[in-house]
């Protein structure tokens, strides 16, 4: 921009709007606004991803301002994470080789803030403080009561209070965040809030957190009832993924983590949904433990941890902050909240996407999007992972509210994902009121009995559509 | 910027399906500006995640923002002309929040809700007690009450916030809270908030005694500025704002720091009112470029830097010393004078350092004096100097990232100085306007004050 004073300038006609954009480019410490794209040849300076364009008509001036934010993170598979020779939980967060050599030449203690669930520290505890002092590093360790009853701004301002008075510097000290999908949660939002963003990272206990609330930004707590209802998006600068802390989790848990991994696949994985077929007995009954055992990587636990994560990862890195609408990951997440939240606490979170999931296929059935061996099959598949594929209070009602609500928050599309064959599928906004109704009833004939009644695939001629 | 070991994956959508591709992407789809890279150790694999998140917010400077005729206050933050005219086209009613600081609500309150009701905007207005000692989460927290009460579909209503500083950063970090992000838009109505709070993306509240200690970095959508709200601005708080726009002129622009040099004091008298507001063509006043000119280099400064990921910012210049300051006396100093104070002693070792001339130096003193903006102060003792740059160390990363002038309007960021240099030129400070200060002190504690009822921060 040139800046030429001037206290008189040509009168500017009504309709006249003068447009400029610029780029901002750096010398010797001062950043300077520059039109075009050929610079100076002597302005060797940065040039920054951020524009400003400045339009000026007689009312005034208005100018935008255009601003990428870069976030970047890691997402580490590793195990043994509280084993004294694996320095992955103190510094597998950095990026940078030359600082990472640096950090572990230095002999300045390292200092760190773990706020850990109160019943993952009463079984990890121990090892956490053998390893803490193994590096000398001078630590707090604060064991929280993270439930969903307590995922609140209250606890989380307690996290604060708590970082305060152990002085942390940020830029060096990352929080660390040890426990299920609430503990994760509710230390990203404290973290996000501290000094206006201070770096965390998130260790999962859980199978659900290891395959759902690890990889992606979100954080928040609930508020005036409502799961959910503050937050950031702000991501950890790293997730430190070990499957070791699943061998604690009841099988009830594995389930429930199974369900996201089934949803993953039912919507972009047809060789993970096989897995979980014909391997997800094993995996419930081993609780993922004979990841690595034998070497390589080519064992189911391992192939099914890593392809839930890439899957998930595939979908959430381009939309980070929820600006498209359109989401696969939102499957079985459509009807789930109002039922979860209804019958609160009979259904784990897992167990209720699966009833949602479990209608929707039917619903994608119905719609012929699915041939009836297929549909079979998917439904067991997830009586084989023991999770729940029908619940009474989920009515036709409750469907009905939950799509009106998503109708409401989504732009006023439903933007429903449905299967479209095993291990594919798209989002639709025109599923008719008809069609919700007609596989409502069959869901509830077929699989509202306990047994599920599902008829033996191996007689079912499929017709095509 | 680092190099990553393994393969990297670019994510291209085909059919609502975001798959990961390796090299150049060959079908027909979207590429997404994320990047996944991957690599595998004997424990597992792992993933780096790039993912760029664009902010675009508007600033838009106009006359008579509350006049039913313009558009901006209710439109303003659409910049797309397709999008405007689809939403002008719906028949739902338009609903909107709006927080607005008390006494501010006492002074404009009938005009914003005259605005709303001529164009059939259902309304909810919250006035709140705006004030440093109030800037708290439980501030908030009612904030976030009452928008949830009003039920608000984000992605059509953005909430507003009209006020000085603290309202705008209380609002601010409620909307970044509330769903995770909700949009929301800055009216300031003092000038500190004019040319400062409104143009970056910084929200925040005290906590534990810590100025700004919880808070996030999401701008608005969109500031409106419109500096008819300054003409009920004690004397007082326009010199405050005026210490920031001397800032960036020492920082950045010898152009302004001319105009505040010869036209400050008119400046002040004036309001930062324009003379002739119903001429139709462009005729820029003093008011109207000065202001203009602070909220560009500003914005110059900031939009590079918004999440201050890079430390060195000129935009510091003033702040090195002023926190502490200010938080020592509080309440007896604003925001800006404790900035001028931390500003004067620089431009002394500035001077001491041979990068200001005698008469630059001069030329400085006597136009922040000619502001009415105080040049010393004798909490600001050389300990607490000494303190506040130790901090400073700290906090930034082991360097002390000094801004300096070195001229009139450019300046540089310094990583050094010696204790001789500082002891010497605070020894020449003190000497040269601790008196001068003291007698304008004395002069001003005879005058009347007119009160003003628009009193506060």
């Amino acid at each position: 921009m040139s800046f030429t004073i001037k206290t008189h300038l040509e009168p500017v006609q009504s309709n006249k709007v003068k447009k400029t954009e610029y780029n901002l480019i750096q010398v010797k410490g001062t950043w300077k606004c520059k039109v075009g794209k050929n610079f100076s040849q002597n302005l060797k300076g940065c040039v920054s991803a951020a524009k400003i364009s400045e339009s000026t008509t007689e009312r005034g001036t208005s100018w935008t301002v255009v601003s990428p934010i870069v976030f970047t993170y890691k997402v580490i598979q590793s195990q043994g994470l509280l084993d004294p020779s694996n320095d992955t939980l103190l510094l597998g967060h950095i990026r940078d080789p030359q600082q990472l050599e640096t950090m572990r030449s230095s002999t300045t203690p390292l200092r760190r803030f773990v706020v850990i669930d109160e019943i993952v520290y009463n079984l990890y505890g121990r090892q956490l403080i053998d390893y803490l002092q193994a590096f000398n590093a001078v630590y707090r360790i604060l064991p929280l009561p993270t439930t969903e009853e307590n995922k609140s701004m209250e606890l989380a301002m307690k996290i604060l209070e708590e970082v305060h008075k152990f002085s942390l510097d940020r830029r060096t000290e990352p929080i660390i965040a040890i426990g299920g999908g609430v503990c994760l949660d509710i230390v990203g939002l404290a973290a996000s809030l501290y000094r206006r963003r201070t770096p965390y990272i998130r260790v999962p206990t859980t199978l659900l957190s290891y395959v759902d609330a690890s990889v992606g930004a979100k954080n928040g707590v609930n508020f005036a009832d409502c799961k959910n209802k503050l937050g950031s998006y702000i991501p950890p600068v790293a997730a430190f993924l070990d499957s070791s802390f699943l061998q604690t989790v009841p099988r009830r848990h594995i389930s429930n983590g199974l369900a996201e991994i089934l949803k993953m696949a039912l919507m972009k994985h047809r060789g993970l949904f096989e897995l979980l077929e014909i391997h997800g007995s094993f995996l419930l009954d081993s609780k993922f433990q004979t990841q690595g055992l034998q070497g390589g990587d080519s064992d189911a636990a391992s192939v099914c941890t890593r392809l839930a994560i890439e899957t998930m990862l595939e979908e959430l890195a381009p939309n980070l902050w929820e600006d498209d609408l359109d989401r696969l990951v939102d499957f079985g997440h459509l009807i789930s909240p109002a039922l979860e939240m209804k019958v609160l606490p009979s259904l784990l979170h897992g167990e209720a996407v699966n009833i949602d999931m479990s209608y929707m296929v039917y619903v994608a059935r119905e719609r012929g999007f699915l041939t009836e061996k297929e549909k079979i099959r998917i439904i067991s598949c997830m009586v084989g992972l023991e999770l729940p594929v029908w619940h009474q209070d989920c009515t036709l009602a409750m469907v009905k509210q939950s799509l009106c609500e998503r109708l409401k928050h989504s732009g006023g599309f439903v933007r429903m994902p449905l299967p479209t064959g095993l291990g594919n599928a798209e989002i639709f906004n025109d599923t008719s009121d008809e069609t919700l109704y007609k596989a409502y009833v069959r869901w509830c004939d077929e699989l509202s009995t306990k047994p599920p009644h599902i008829p033996n695939r191996e007689h079912i001629i499929d017709v095509v559509q | 910027m680092a190099v990553y070991p393994g393969t990297e994956f670019s994510l291209q959508q085909v059919n609502g399906t975001w798959t990961r591709q390796v090299g150049q992407c060959e079908k027909a789809g979207r590429v997404s500006a994320s990047k996944i890279l991957e690599s595998k150790s004997e424990h597992g694999h792992t993933w780096t995640v790039v993912s760029p998140i664009v902010f675009t917010y508007r600033v838009i400077q106009c006359h008579n923002l509350l006049d039913v005729g313009n558009d901006t206050l209710l439109w303003g933050h659409i910049g797309d002309q397709e999008e405007l005219k689809a939403i002008r086209r719906k028949s739902q009613p338009i609903r909107r929040f709006v927080a607005i600081d008390e006494t501010v609500n006492h002074l404009y309150g009938l005009q914003i809700t005259q605005y709303f009701e001529a164009r059939n905007v259902v309304c909810r207005i919250l006035s709140l007690p705006t004030t440093e000692e109030n800037k708290s989460m439980e501030l908030v927290t009612k904030v976030l009450e009452e928008v949830h009460r009003f039920g608000i579909d984000r992605r059509s209503e953005p909430i507003i916030a009209i006020g000085g500083g603290v309202c705008l950063d209380v609002v601010g970090l409620a909307a970044s809270l509330y769903r995770r992000r909700t949009p929301y838009i800055r009216i300031p109505t003092t000038l500190l908030a004019y040319i400062d709070a409104s143009v970056g993306a910084k929200t925040g509240v005290n906590f534990a005694n810590g100025k700004n200690k919880i808070g996030s970095y999401i701008p608005p959508i969109a500031t409106f500025l419109d500096r008819s709200f300054i003409q009920t601005i004690p004397r007082r708080q326009i010199s405050n704002g005026m210490a920031e726009m001397l800032k960036m002129a020492l920082m950045k622009h010898h152009g302004l720091f001319e105009i505040l040099e010869k036209e400050g004091r008119k400046l002040l008298d004036s309001r930062f009112q324009s003379s002739d507001r119903t001429s139709l063509d462009d005729h820029e006043d003093d008011a109207s470029v000065s202001t203009r000119i602070a909220i560009e280099t500003m914005l110059e400064e900031l939009a590079p830097n918004l999440w201050e990921d890079d430390l060195d910012r000129l935009v510091d210049f003033g702040h090195l010393i002023s926190p502490e300051l200010e938080m020592k006396v509080l309440p007896a100093l604003l925001h800006g004078e404790a900035v001028n104070i931390d500003m004067s002693l620089m431009v002394y070792i500035a001077h001491q350092r041979g990068l200001l001339t005698v008469e630059e130096k001069a030329r400085i003193t006597k136009c922040m004096l000619g502001l009415e903006l105080p040049v010393w102060h004798q909490e600001c003792s050389l300990a607490l100097v000494q303190r506040a740059l130790g901090n400073r160390l700290k906090h930034s990363a082991g360097c002390l990232r000094m801004p300096l002038p070195t001229g009139l309007g450019c300046a540089e960021i310094f990583h050094d100085i010696s204790d001789d240099v500082l002891c010497q030129a605070f020894q020449r400070w003190s000497d040269e306007l601790g008196v001068r200060q003291q007698n304008i002190n004395t002069n001003n504690a005879g005058k009347e004050f007119q009160r003003d009822d628009h009193n506060r921060r």
